[in-house]
């Protein structure tokens, strides 16, 4: 037996991030680095300019240092072009990937370790979920030695338990650092019933089961037009989408981009004293 | 090969003990765990259908071709050539000289066209492409069908002597930075996801594994299962990843403890009981039969319908 006051929810938080396109998910990471948590991101997107400029600008809201709080590793397989068709030269995404978590080694050659090894002033990023399917259902079909051609249905069904595994080990108990997943949306309809936002990854199997292997499931969407646009982060279903947080007492339905991240962090250990707590504010 | 002539000294039990196993492979301790029985009669005694069994004939010829196969490549053979050598070697290997005959197999699936066939689909499929780079090892050969032999931590509480575990593995091999065991296991169905799956948990698969960081000092995440469906008119291949994480691999050591115990208290009392929820696994177990039968009638039965043969794991395949 255990005391639910020593429950890691209340010091980790595991978290599914989704969005459209645009939506401001990569962008929104700026302030968790901004409150103090190193953040190690596995870049499949190549998508951290914004994360980067965010952090860079001299005006920068996040404080100096937050910059130097992030690590990443950007992930992609060269294209080559067979037939009329790019496909990846080989695949090598998911093997360093999981390479990464097991050994993370820093842009200065210093070594991180294993995702166990770390604490809950660290959060790991992988940008995203989208890509990474896409990197374990590539690795099967090159294991098969059919890489770029159509996948098979025990190609789909393989890759989906590469996920799913990598989605479990996340989860794991023994993973003391926080996990963000970025993911897109794909909406995914019954035959004959409602259709529902799901975390993009393979198949039509899969997606409804992502969500199981995170205590928290926030979406960032813009809203509005030209001037009047608006990007915010929500804690509580939107929609078709269903959300979910640990701790529906503190946290708000909504926040803004720019704090949402830190501030939702900030939410859910207050009063329990046992987060890693911020070494630094945004200014 | 471990399977020798009845008759043969089996090195892998206790001289102490007798009935106490000491080389310990994964058929063994499988053939124990699925039942003691089973294991008494097939590992202790070592009885066996005068048949050998046609997955069992068909099996080491495959195995044999990939291992054919990888020796040629390491000597800088093409594919085309490797494949020439691969294939005479089974047609020679299922020809008995003695009848001056084909091996002849009543198996619809499993005989000597289907199986130069599947050689030739095989080898086409994950020969020459092969994104698995079998690991050349430093004395220049290719790492295939390597033999391990090492002291599992365990020892008898009878008689104070080790269990040593071994066996073979079939190959090697890198894709990437990571090291990996491919396998090659038949099918008559089907090939989907649900058939990789059966290898998880599987003592095997563990076992090798095990093997790997404590012999080789390889550090292997998972192992790839070659999977080919075995079928009239074609074969065809799929390759499955069977993962083992390191805390499923210190689970099945710690859980190898008690069946090593268990094996040892069977020996001691000279009893290896009957699990009856197994006869019917894989298609039923070749000695439903014998253990249908009243106690007294069975060794009758056996020496008709069996024969004996020596299984002993310390014996290498090279040698």
């Amino acid at each position: 037996m255990a005391k639910l006051a020593a429950h890691q929810s209340a010091v980790t938080t595991k978290m599914l991030f989704i969005g459209d396109s645009g939506a401001g998910k990569t962008g929104a990471l700026a302030s968790l680095a901004g409150a103090g948590y190193n953040l190690r991101i596995l870049d499949l997107d190549s998508g951290l300019d914004v994360l980067a400029n965010l952090l860079r600008d001299p005006k920068s809201p996040y404080g100096p240092d937050a910059l130097s709080r992030v690590d990443y590793e950007t992930l992609t397989d060269k294209m080559k072009v067979s037939g009329k068709r790019l496909i990846p030269g080989k695949a090598t995404v998911w093997e360093r990937t999981i390479g990464m978590l097991e050994n993370w080694k820093g842009a200065e050659g210093e070594n991180l370790g294993g995702i166990t090894s770390w604490t809950p002033q660290d959060v790991l990023v992988i940008d995203s979920l989208t890509l990474l399917s896409t990197a374990a259902l590539n690795f099967v079909l090159a294991m098969n030695a059919r890489l770029g051609q159509q996948p098979h249905q025990s190609d789909w069904y393989q890759g989906q338990q590469l996920i799913e595994g990598l989605l479990q080990t996340l989860y794991d108990d023994n993973v003391k650092c926080n996990v963000i997943i970025i993911s897109h949306i794909a909406y995914i309809g019954e035959e004959n019933g409602p259709v529902h936002g799901y975390p993009n990854t393979l198949g039509k199997a899969l997606p409804p089961k992502v969500g199981r292997y995170f205590n928290s499931i926030l979406m960032a969407r813009t809203s509005g037009t030209g001037s009047n646009q608006k990007r915010k982060i929500f804690a509580n279903s939107v929609g078709t989408v269903e959300l979910k947080n640990t701790s529906p007492l503190k946290v708000k339905s909504e926040y803004p981009l720019e704090t949402g991240l830190a501030d939702y962090f900030k939410d859910v250990r207050s009063g329990i004293g046992a987060g890693p707590g911020p070494e630094a504010g945004m200014q | 090969m471990s399977e020798l002539p009845a008759g043969t000294p089996n090195t892998s039990f206790s001289q102490i003990l007798p009935g106490l196993q000491l080389g310990v492979d994964s058929t063994s301790l499988g053939a124990f765990k699925t039942c003691p029985r089973y294991y008494q009669l097939a590992i202790v005694e070592g009885w066996q259908p005068r048949d050998q069994s046609v997955h069992l004939t068909f099996g080491i010829h495959l195995h044999k071709a990939r291992e054919s196969y990888e020796r040629a490549k390491a000597e800088g053979q093409g594919h085309d050539d490797a494949l020439d050598l691969v294939l005479d070697e089974a047609l020679r290997g299922t020809w008995d000289r003695g009848l001056k005959r084909p091996w002849i197999s009543d198996h619809k699936l499993k005989n000597r066209d289907t199986l130069l066939r599947t050689i030739v689909w095989y080898l086409d499929q994950f020969g020459q492409n092969d994104p698995f780079e079998t690991v050349i090892l430093s004395n220049g050969k290719p790492a295939v069908e390597l033999s391990f032999k090492f002291d599992s931590g365990y020892k008898s509480e009878a008689t104070g002597e080790s269990f040593v575990l071994c066996g073979h593995l079939d190959r090697l091999a890198k894709y990437g930075d990571n090291y990996y065991i491919p396998d090659i296991k038949t099918t008559g169905s089907t090939m989907n996801g649900f058939f990789f799956d059966g290898f998880s948990p599987d003592n095997q698969f563990s076992l090798y594994t095990f093997a790997s960081k404590v012999v080789f000092n390889f550090d292997v995440r998972s192992l790839v299962v070659d999977g080919i469906q075995i079928a009239v008119g074609f074969s065809r291949c799929e390759r499955g990843l069977v993962q083992r994480p390191p805390a499923v691999i210190a689970e099945w050591y710690q859980e190898l403890g008690h069946w090593l115990a268990q094996m040892e208290l069977c020996a001691e009392r000279e009893h290896w009981p009957m699990n009856d929820k197994a006869c019917g696994n894989y298609g039923g177990c070749r000695f439903r039969k014998v253990c249908s039968k009243p106690p007294s009638q069975r060794k009758a039965h056996l020496e008709s319908e069996f024969t004996k043969r020596v299984w002993d794991p310390f014996v290498s395949r090279e040698a």
